[in-house]
C-alpha cells in the first residue's frame, strides 16, 4: 500500500515535471516581437540635423553611381556622337557607339533614386528644431539649415537636368512638336500612395521646375568661403568642390540657361560664378596635362570624389572611367579610344593633344590620359562641373546674342591662351563655330559633345569607324527610350517618339 | 538516493504487476523470416483482445503467457505481413514472416506523431533509408532525387556538398522561398546557405547513413499541422536508432573516382586563330592586328593551350562509415561516425565531411521514455566560382581562355594572359593561375540535435515534449594573393557567421480504439520556433607577402560589415482523426501560427485540413474478389501557408545603404531602404487532392495515383512601383498561382522465381503551373512574369536562321517576316525551364546473395537557354575560344549554316549577332533527360562463409553514378539548370553534376 502510495507520488512528481516543464517552455515562448537592427523609421532617422545631412550625403553618392557621373554620364554624351572610337569589344558602348536602341534605361530608375532622397531632405528638413541644429562662429543654425535645403536643391537639379537631356527635347527645340519634358516630383515616396503613376511635364515646365529651384538654391546656399573650416564640426567635414556651393548653383543655373537658349541668363550666371569660386582663372597650358592627375581638379566647382571604399570587388576593372577609358591597370576594359576626328578637331600646339597617347600599348589607339586612375587604388575625381565650362559658356551666349564678339573673344581667348593656342579674332558664325570646336575639345570624355549638338538642333556626324551615316537631328533616337518595363506599368507616361 | 529507491520501487512493482498477469501457461515459439528462414527479432507478439504479449528476442524466440483456452496471437513487425494464428492448444507455436510489399502495415512518421500506412488520409511518400545507404551522396535531398512521385529534385550546382533545388508538387511562390520544411528528427532546419565561396547546403550535416526514413508530406491533410510553414511541404527524415540486443557494429569503406562529362570541344589554336582573321578581316579591319592579338594561323609553332584540358580532372572520393547500435530492456543506441570526401571534376573544388552522432533512448519505467538525437557535423568546402558569367569561374573560364595563349612560361610559371595582349580578354586573368593560387574556403561545424520526453498518462494518452537546435558557425575566406595580377597587392576577405535555428513543442497524443470498431486518435499541442542568423565580414587589401594571410597584415581598410536577421514563430495546433471498422477514415487539422515577419494586424493566421479515405476492400461485398487486395480512395482539401520572405517587410525603413555605399566622402550616408507595407500577411496555398492506392495480385502490384490542385493566393510579390518614384517596388500580397497534376507512384515484383527476384519501382509526376492573376490587375510584370505563363519561361526572339546571302543573323518579327533587328515586340514566351513531367524508375535484380540497382531518373517538357554560347557560338567575333563547330560558319553567299559570319565585335550594320538584347531561341534548347542516375551490384557473402569469421555481414559492392543521359540539351549538364525568373538565361557558367564510380565493403560485426 505505501508502495502504491509512492508510486502515484512519484508518477505524480513526473507528471508534475513534465507539465510545468512544458508551461514554462509555452509561456517563455510568447514573445514573437523582433527588431530590425539595420534600420529605423524615416521619423526616427531624419530628426536630426545630421540625420537629414545624411540622407542628402546619399543623394550625393547616388550621383556617382555608373548610370551617372561614375561613367555614363561622362561617356554617354561622346559615344552617341562623334569623339571616340571602341577599341576593344566588350558589349559596352557598342550600341551607343552605333546610336542604338534604349541604352539609358538604368539613368531614369537611378536618378530617381537621387531625386527621393532630396524630396526626404527637403521634407524633413524643416521639422528640425532650429535649437538643436549644430553652429559655428561663422555659420548660425538657420544657415546650416539653408544651406543644407540649398544642396538638396541643387543636387535635384542635377539629376532633373541630367534625366531632360537624354529623355527631352530642349524647349524650342522639339521635332514634330513633341513637348514632353520628364515626371516631376517634389515630395518623397514615403508611403504606397506617393508612387502614384503620373504624366510627364512638358519640357517647358520641367525647366522652369529646376529654374525655380536653382535660383532658390542660389539665395540659399554658402558660397565656398562660408564651408570647409566654418562647417560646423559636429555635422563632419563639408569640403569645396565636393559638396553644393553658392558659385557651383550659379555654373549650374548658367548651364540650364545655355541649354535652353537663354543666353543672356547663361551669360551672367556664369560671370557671376566665377566670383564665388577661390581661383576664377583656367589651368595654364604648362599644367593642363598634369591637372587630370590631380586629387581634386583644379579647375572643380563642383566634383565628386570615387574612393576606394565606394568600390565593390570588381567595380573598378569593370566600371571605373579608368578602365573603360584607359589600359594602365591590368585587368582593364580599355573600351574607347579617342576617334581620328576628334584628334583632328585640335589646332596644331594645343596642349590638350597631349591628353591622347598613342603608342602599340594603346593598341596603336589614341588613348585619353584624363581619367587615368593614377592616384591609387581607383581614387576618382569626377569633375561635374568646371571653370573651363564657365568661360565657354559666357562665349557662346555673347557670340549668339549677336551683339557681344569682343566679350565672346575675351571668354574664349581665357580658355585658348591657356591651352597653348593664338588668341582668336573671329567673329559671327567663325567664332561661333570655333566656340563650339573649343567646346568640343576641352569637354572630350566628359560627355557633353552630343548634347551640344542636340541643344542647337544640329545633325550628329559619326567617326568613320563606327560605319554608320550622320544622325540627322529629326531622327528619334536623338531622344531616348524610356525603360519599356516603365511605360507598361505607367500607361499615364508617354514613351518617345519612334519606340 | 531516494528517487533511484523510488525507480527501484517501481521497477519492482511493474514486474510483480507482470507476473499478477501471467495465466495459466506459457506458449513459446519462434518467428523467422520466409525469405531466408532467419530468426526476426523485436516482433511484436500480441494475446488478441487483450494487452498481453511480448517481443521476439535476438534470434526471434519469444514467450507469452496464455490463458487456457485457445486464443490467437496477433505478430506484427514493421515491414511484414502481420499474422493472426490461433493457439488451440498448442505451447509452440513457429511461425514464419513474409516481408510486406504493399507496407499497409507499416507505420510512418507524420506530424508530431506516426500513423500506419493503412489509414493515412494524405498525401504522403516515404523512402527508407536502405535505399540511401551506401550511396556517396552527401545529402539527403540528392537521395531523394526522382525516387518520389511529386518532389523534384534538381542540383542547383555540381559542386560537392552543393545545393540542391526542392520543389515539392510545383512552385507555389514567386518572390518567397519554394524549399520545403525540413525537419529532422523534430529539428526545424534553417534555410539558409552557409558559405559564399561554393555552393554549400545545410543538410550536409546529416549522413545520409543515419537515416532511417524520409517522409515527404505532400498535401494540407498531411502538411496543414505546420501551418504557415506546409505550403512547400515539409519533408520529415528520421534518423536510425538503437534496437534491443546485442550491440552490433557495421563498418563501410567506399573509394571512388569522380570524372567530368560531357564537356565542350572547343578550338585549337590554328583554328582559333584562324577564325580571329577571317572575323577581322570580314569586319575592315587589319589582318596583321589579329594575329598580333590572337595568333598567325600559318605560324607552324603557334601554341595550343587545352585549357579544357587544364581545368578539369578525374578527382577521387572516399567515404568511411562506422555505426555501433544495441540496447537492453530499458536503454538502447546508436553511435556513429563517418568521414567523407570529395573531389570536384575541376581542379581546386572540394569537400570534406565529418560526422558524428548518438541516437539514446531511455525507459526509467513503462511510462516514461526519454531520448536525444545528438549530431555534430563538420563541412569544410573549397569552392569554385560558378553558376554565371564569371571571367575567374572556371566554367567559364577553361572554354573561353584562347589557346594560343599557353598558362605557362618556359620557365614554368604562370603567363601573363593572354600572353601576346596581357589584359585584353579576361581582365588578364589566367584561369589556371586564378583557379591555383585562389583561396576559397568554407567552413562549417554543424549540430542538429533534438531532446525529447514523452509520458503516457494514461494507456493511449501521451504528453510529450521536444527541444531541437539547428546551429551552424561558418567561417569563409576568400584570399586572392598579389601574384594574380588583377590582385595586386592582395586581397583577403572573411566572413564569420551564426546560423541558429530552434524549436520547441509540446503535445498531447491520443489514440484508442472503443467496440473494436471506433478508432480515435487525436493530438494538440504548441510550438516555438525561432531563428537567428548574424555575421560579421572584412577585407583588406594591399599585403606585403602572399604568404602573410592575416586580415592584419593588410594595408588598405576596406569596409567592414555587419548583418543580424531574426524572425520567431508560434502555433497551437491540433488534429483528430476518426476511424470506423478501419474501413472510414476521417481526418481534421487545424493550426494557428503567428510570425514576426508581418505587422500586428495580420500577425497571426489560421490554417486547417479536412481529409476522408475509404477503403473498400474491408467491404464484405469485397470479399470475392481475390486479386484485389487493397484499394483506397481518398481525398483532402486545406489551407497551408507560405511566410518565407525576409524578416522585416512590413515597415517602412530608413537605414544606412552599408557596404560601398555606406558613405560619402568619409560622410555617412542614410537611405530608404525600403517601403513597408503593414498589411502583408502569409501567402497562402489551397491544396486540394484525390488518390487512390492500391494492392493488386497478392500485393505483386502495388501503388498509388493522385491527383493534385494547388492554388496559392495572395502571393508575396515586390508589386513594381514606377522607378520615378525612387523606390521600385513595395511587398503586396497579391497575385495568384496554381500548380496541378499527377503523381504515380508504381511498385511490382515482375519475375519472383527460385531465387531470382526482380522488382521494379517507379513514378511519374506531372506538372502544369501557370500565373492565374498579378498585383493591380496587370496581365504581365515586365517581361519576366505574365499571366497565363509559367512562373518562370525564355523570353526570347525567335531565330530564324543565317541569311544564306550574307551571313547575317536573323530572327522573325511579330509579323512572321525576317529580320536582322529585334525589337522588343517580337521578342515573345518560348517556352520554359520548369520541367512538365518528372520521375525515376528503379530496377531491382536479386539472386542469392547478388543484388544489382539500375535506377534511372528522368524529366522533361522543358526548354532551357544557356548563356554559355553567348561566349561559345559567336562564331569568332568576340575575343573568347569557340565550339568547335563555329567552324561550320558562313563563308560565302549560298552557304547554309547556323553560324553567322565572323565579324569583329558581331555587330554587322549595328545589328548584334546574337541579339543579345533578348536573345534568340537559337540558344535554347529541349532540356528533358532520362539519366542512369545509380547503378549499384553488391555481393553479400553466404552465411556459412561470414560465421566462420564470426561476422554477420559481408557485403562488397560497386557502383557508379550519373553513368549516361540521353538529351537534346545543348549545354553540359541538363540537370543543373535552375528556375531564375524568366532573366533569359537559364545556365550560364555551371558546377556540371560529375559522373562518379566507386567500389565499396560493408562488414557488420
Amino acid at each position: 500500500m505505501l508502495n502504491h502510495l509512492k508510486l502515484k507520488k512519484m508518477k505524480m512528481k513526473i507528471r508534475n515535471i513534465a507539465i510545468t516543464g512544458l508551461l514554462v517552455l509555452a509561456f517563455n515562448a510568447c514573445d514573437i516581437e523582433t527588431v530590425d537592427k539595420s534600420a529605423l523609421s524615416p521619423i526616427q532617422a531624419l530628426n536630426t540635423a545630421a540625420g537629414v545631412q545624411s540622407a542628402l550625403l546619399s543623394a550625393y553618392r547616388i550621383a556617382h553611381e555608373f548610370p551617372m557621373y561614375g561613367q555614363q554620364a561622362n561617356l554617354h554624351g561622346d559615344a552617341f556622337a562623334d569623339n571616340i572610337e571602341i577599341v576593344n569589344r566588350t558589349g559596352r558602348y557598342e550600341q551607343e557607339w552605333v546610336n542604338g536602341i534604349g541604352v539609358f534605361a538604368n539613368r531614369w530608375a537611378t536618378a530617381y533614386r537621387g531625386i527621393n532622397d532630396t524630396n526626404y531632405v527637403l521634407e524633413y528638413l524643416p521639422q528640425l528644431e532650429l535649437a538643436k541644429v549644430p553652429s559655428s562662429t561663422n555659420v548660425t543654425s538657420q544657415q546650416v539649415l539653408d544651406h543644407l535645403r540649398g544642396e538638396a536643391l541643387f543636387i535635384r537639379s542635377l539629376y532633373y537636368m541630367e534625366l531632360l537631356r537624354v529623355y527631352s527635347y530642349e524647349p524650342g527645340r522639339e521635332v514634330n512638336g513633341f513637348t514632353l519634358g520628364v515626371i516631376l516630383r517634389d515630395a518623397p515616396t514615403e508611403v504606397v500612395s506617393d508612387a502614384d503613376k503620373r504624366e510627364r511635364s512638358t519640357n517647358l515646365a520641367s525647366y522652369q521646375f529646376v529654374e525655380k529651384d536653382l535660383l532658390e538654391a542660389i539665395n540659399l546656399l554658402l558660397p565656398a568661403s562660408g564651408i570647409g573650416a566654418n562647417w560646423p564640426t559636429a555635422l563632419g567635414a563639408n569640403t569645396f568642390p565636393f559638396r553644393a556651393t553658392k558659385g557651383a548653383a550659379h555654373a549650374l543655373i548658367s548651364r540650364l540657361y545655355l541649354y535652353w537658349g537663354k543666353y543672356p541668363e547663361a551669360d551672367t550666371n556664369a560671370t557671376t560664378a566665377l566670383t564665388l569660386v577661390p581661383t576664377a582663372a583656367p589651368v595654364a597650358a604648362a599644367s593642363y596635362v598634369a591637372s587630370w592627375s590631380a586629387t581634386t581638379h583644379p579647375e572643380s566647382m563642383f566634383e565628386l570624389e570615387i574612393r576606394s571604399t565606394d568600390w565593390s570587388g570588381v567595380d573598378g576593372p569593370n566600371n571605373s572611367m579608368n578602365s573603360i577609358t584607359t589600359n594602365m591597370v591590368s585587368g582593364s576594359q580599355y573600351v574607347m579610344a579617342a576617334s581620328a576626328e576628334l584628334r583632328a578637331a585640335h589646332e596644331v600646339g594645343d596642349v590638350r593633344l597631349g591628353l591622347y597617347v598613342n603608342t602599340p600599348a594603346t593598341l596603336n589607339k589614341p588613348q585619353s590620359r584624363k581619367w587615368p586612375g593614377e592616384k591609387g587604388a581607383f581614387l576618382e575625381n569626377i569633375p561635374v562641373i568646371r571653370r573651363s565650362e564657365m568661360y565657354l559658356i559666357q562665349a557662346e551666349s555673347r557670340a549668339r546674342q549677336t551683339t557681344n564678339d569682343a566679350g565672346a573673344q575675351t571668354a574664349v581667348n581665357s580658355i585658348r591662351t591657356n591651352r597653348g593656342l593664338a588668341a582668336t579674332t573671329s567673329t559671327g558664325s567663325a567664332l561661333i563655330n570655333l566656340i563650339m570646336n573649343e567646346r568640343r575639345v576641352e569637354f572630350a570624355f566628359e560627355g557633353h559633345r552630343f548634347f551640344d549638338l542636340k541643344r542647337l538642333g544640329l545633325d550628329i556626324p559619326k567617326p568613320v569607324a563606327a560605319g554608320v551615316p550622320t544622325l540627322p537631328s529629326s531622327d528619334f533616337r536623338m531622344l531616348q527610350q524610356f525603360p519599356n518595363d516603365q511605360v507598361l506599368l505607367n500607361p499615364s507616361m508617354a514613351q518617345n517618339p519612334g519606340y | 538516493m531516494k528517487k533511484i529507491l523510488q525507480v527501484k520501487i517501481f521497477s519492482l512493482l511493474m514486474l510483480i504487476t507482470s507476473v499478477a498477469w501471467a495465466q495459466d501457461r506459457v506458449v513459446t515459439g519462434k518467428v523467422t523470416s520466409s525469405d531466408d528462414g532467419s530468426g526476426i527479432p523485436g516482433v511484436n507478439v500480441l494475446l488478441k483482445g487483450t494487452d498481453i504479449g511480448s517481443i521476439t528476442d535476438v534470434n526471434g524466440n519469444f514467450s507469452v503467457s496464455v490463458s487456457g483456452s485457445g486464443g490467437s496471437l496477433i505478430f506484427s513487425f514493421v515491414g511484414f505481413v502481420t499474422q493472426e494464428v490461433s493457439i488451440g492448444s498448442r505451447s509452440i507455436v513457429d511461425i514464419q514472416m513474409g516481408t510486406d510489399v504493399t507496407q499497409l502495415s507499416e507505420v510512418v512518421v507524420t506530424g508530431y506523431g506516426s500513423q500506419e500506412k493503412r489509414t493515412l488520409t494524405g498525401s504522403i511518400s516515404s523512402l527508407k533509408g536502405d535505399v540511401l545507404q551506401n550511396v556517396p551522396l552527401q545529402s539527403v535531398d540528392r537521395g531523394i532525387q526522382g525516387r518520389l512521385a511529386g518532389v523534384q529534385v534538381s542540383a542547383a550546382s555540381g559542386q560537392p556538398g552543393g545545393a540542391l533545388n526542392v520543389r515539392v508538387r510545383g512552385i507555389g511562390s514567386i518572390n518567397a522561398s519554394n524549399d520545403p520544411l525540413w525537419i529532422v528528427d523534430g529539428v526545424q532546419l534553417g534555410r539558409f546557405g552557409q558559405s559564399t565561396q561554393g555552393s554549400s547546403n545545410p543538410l550536409g550535416a546529416i549522413n545520409p547513413n543515419d537515416i532511417e526514413s524520409v517522409e515527404v508530406l505532400k498535401d494540407a491533410a498531411s502538411s496543414a499541422i505546420y501551418g504557415a510553414q506546409a505550403a512547400n511541404g515539409v519533408i520529415l527524415v528520421t534518423t536510425k536508432k538503437g534496437k534491443k540486443g546485442k550491440t552490433k557494429l557495421e563498418v563501410n569503406a567506399q573509394f571512388g573516382q569522380v570524372q567530368p562529362m560531357n564537356l565542350y570541344s572547343m578550338t585549337n589554336g590554328a583554328q582559333f586563330a584562324a577564325l580571329k582573321e577571317e572575323s577581322f578581316r570580314n569586319a575592315g579591319l587589319s589582318v596583321q592586328t589579329a594575329r598580333n592579338t590572337f595568333g598567325d594561323a600559318s605560324d607552324p609553332t603557334l601554341q595550343n593551350q587545352d585549357w579544357v584540358d587544364l581545368m578539369f580532372q578525374n578527382g577521387q572520393l572516399g567515404t568511411y562509415d562506422l555505426t555501433m547500435s544495441g540496447g537492453d530492456e530499458k536503454t538502447s543506441f546508436l553511435f556513429s561516425g563517418s568521414y567523407q570526401f570529395q573531389e570536384g571534376q575541376v581542379i581546386q573544388s572540394d569537400w570534406k565531411r565529418g560526422t558524428a552522432r548518438l541516437n539514446i533512448t531511455h525507459k526509467p519505467n513503462a511510462k516514461l521514455t526519454i531520448g536525444a538525437n545528438m549530431s555534430l557535423a563538420y563541412q569544410r568546402t573549397f569552392g569554385s566560382i560558378a553558376n554565371g558569367n564569371f571571367i575567374n569561374g572556371p566554367f567559364q573560364a577553361a572554354f573561353t581562355a584562347q589557346p594560343t595563349s599557353p598558362a605557362f612560361n618556359s620557365e614554368g610559371g604562370y603567363s601573363l594572359y593572354p600572353t601576346r595582349a596581357p589584359g585584353s580578354h579576361l581582365f588578364g586573368y589566367n584561369i589556371r593561375q586564378g583557379v591555383d593560387e585562389e583561396l576559397r574556403l568554407g567552413r562549417t561545424p554543424q549540430t542538429v540535435s533534438s531532446f525529447n520526453l514523452a509520458y503516457e498518462i494514461i494507456p493511449g494518452l501521451t504528453l510529450s515534449g521536444l527541444a531541437g537546435i539547428d546551429a551552424s558557425f561558418g567561417s569563409d575566406r576568400n584570399e586572392r594573393p598579389g601574384s594574380i595580377p588583377v590582385f595586386a597587392g592582395g586581397q583577403i576577405s572573411a566572413t564569420n557567421r551564426r546560423t541558429i535555428s530552434y524549436n520547441a513543442n509540446a503535445t498531447l497524443n491520443y489514440s484508442k480504439k472503443f467496440n473494436d470498431i471506433h478508432q480515435i486518435s487525436g493530438l494538440v499541442g504548441f510550438e516555438y520556433r525561432k531563428e537567428e542568423r548574424g555575421g560579421i565580414t572584412a577585407s583588406q587589401f594591399t599585403f606585403p607577402n602572399p604568404a602573410l594571410r592575416l586580415l592584419s597584415s593588410g594595408a588598405t581598410a576596406r569596409p567592414a560589415g555587419e548583418f543580424f536577421f531574426e524572425n520567431a514563430r508560434q502555433g497551437a495546433f491540433g488534429q483528430i482523426k476518426y476511424a470506423l471498422k478501419d474501413r472510414y477514415i476521417a481526418d481534421f487539422t487545424l493550426r494557428r501560427d503567428g510570425s514576426s515577419r508581418f505587422g500586428a494586424n495580420n500577425q497571426y493566421g489560421t490554417f486547417y485540413a479536412g481529409s476522408v479515405a475509404y477503403r473498400i476492400t474491408e467491404e464484405s461485398f469485397m470479399d470475392g474478389i481475390s486479386w484485389l487486395d487493397d484499394l483506397k480512395v481518398r481525398a483532402s482539401y486545406g489551407k497551408v501557408g507560405n511566410s518565407e520572405i525576409a524578416d522585416y517587410d512590413w515597415f517602412t525603413a530608413y537605414g544606412s545603404p552599408g557596404g560601398n555605399n555606406a558613405g560619402y566622402l568619409g560622410g555617412s550616408t542614410l537611405r530608404l531602404a525600403r517601403l513597408g507595407n503593414d498589411l502583408i500577411s502569409w501567402e497562402t496555398e489551397f491544396q486540394t487532392s484525390f488518390g487512390i492506392d492500391f494492392a493488386l495480385f497478392k500485393s505483386r502490384l502495388t501503388g498509388s495515383v493522385e491527383y493534385y490542385n494547388n492554388q496559392t493566393k495572395d502571393l508575396l510579390f515586390d508589386v513594381p512601383l514606377v522607378n520615378d518614384a525612387g523606390v521600385n517596388s513595395v511587398r503586396g500580397n497579391s497575385g495568384e498561382v496554381v500548380n496541378k497534376g499527377f503523381d504515380i507512384e508504381l511498385s511490382g515484383v515482375v519475375v519472383d522465381r527460385g531465387s531470382f527476384k526482380w522488382t521494379v519501382t517507379a513514378n511519374i509526376s506531372t506538372l502544369h503551373n501557370e500565373v492565374v492573376s498579378l498585383p493591380n490587375g496587370q496581365q504581365r510584370i515586365g517581361n519576366t512574369i505574365i499571366v497565363g505563363e509559367p512562373v518562370s519561361f525564355n523570353y526570347l526572339f525567335q531565330f530564324a536562321g543565317i541569311n544564306p546571302a550574307n551571313g547575317k543573323a536573323m530572327i522573325y518579327d511579330t509579323l512572321g517576316n525576317l529580320s536582322y533587328n529585334g525589337i522588343q515586340r517580337d521578342a515573345a514566351v518560348r517556352g520554359s525551364n520548369i520541367p512538365t513531367y518528372f520521375g525515376g524508375i528503379s530496377n531491382g535484380f536479386s539472386y542469392k546473395g547478388i543484388n544489382l540497382e539500375v535506377f534511372f531518373q528522368y524529366q522533361g517538357g522543358n526548354q532551357a537557354f544557356n548563356g554559355d554560347l553567348y561566349n561559345l557560338y559567336a562564331s569568332g567575333s568576340n575575343a573568347n575560344n569557340q565550339l568547335v563547330s563555329q567552324l561550320g560558319r558562313w563563308q560565302n553567299p549560298g552557304d547554309i549554316t547556323n553560324v553567322a559570319r565572323p565579324f569583329q565585335g558581331g555587330t554587322i550594320d549595328g545589328f548584334d549577332q546574337q541579339f543579345g538584347t533578348f536573345g534568340t531561341t537559337q540558344f535554347m534548347s529541349d532540356a528533358s533527360y532520362v539519366r542512369l542516375k545509380q547503378v549499384t551490384l553488391s555481393y553479400n557473402l553466404p552465411n556459412s562463409i561470414i560465421s566462420k569469421l564470426k561476422l554477420t555481414k559481408v557485403n562488397v559492392f560497386v557502383q557508379g553514378l550519373n553513368l549516361w543521359t540521353y538529351t537534346k540539351f545543348q549545354g553540359i549538364d541538363p540537370e543543373v539548370v535552375s528556375n531564375n525568373n524568366g532573366t533569359g538565361v537559364s545556365s550560364f557558367g555551371v558546377f556540371p553534376v560529375a559522373r562518379q564510380f566507386m567500389g565499396g565493403i560493408s562488414i557488420g560485426l
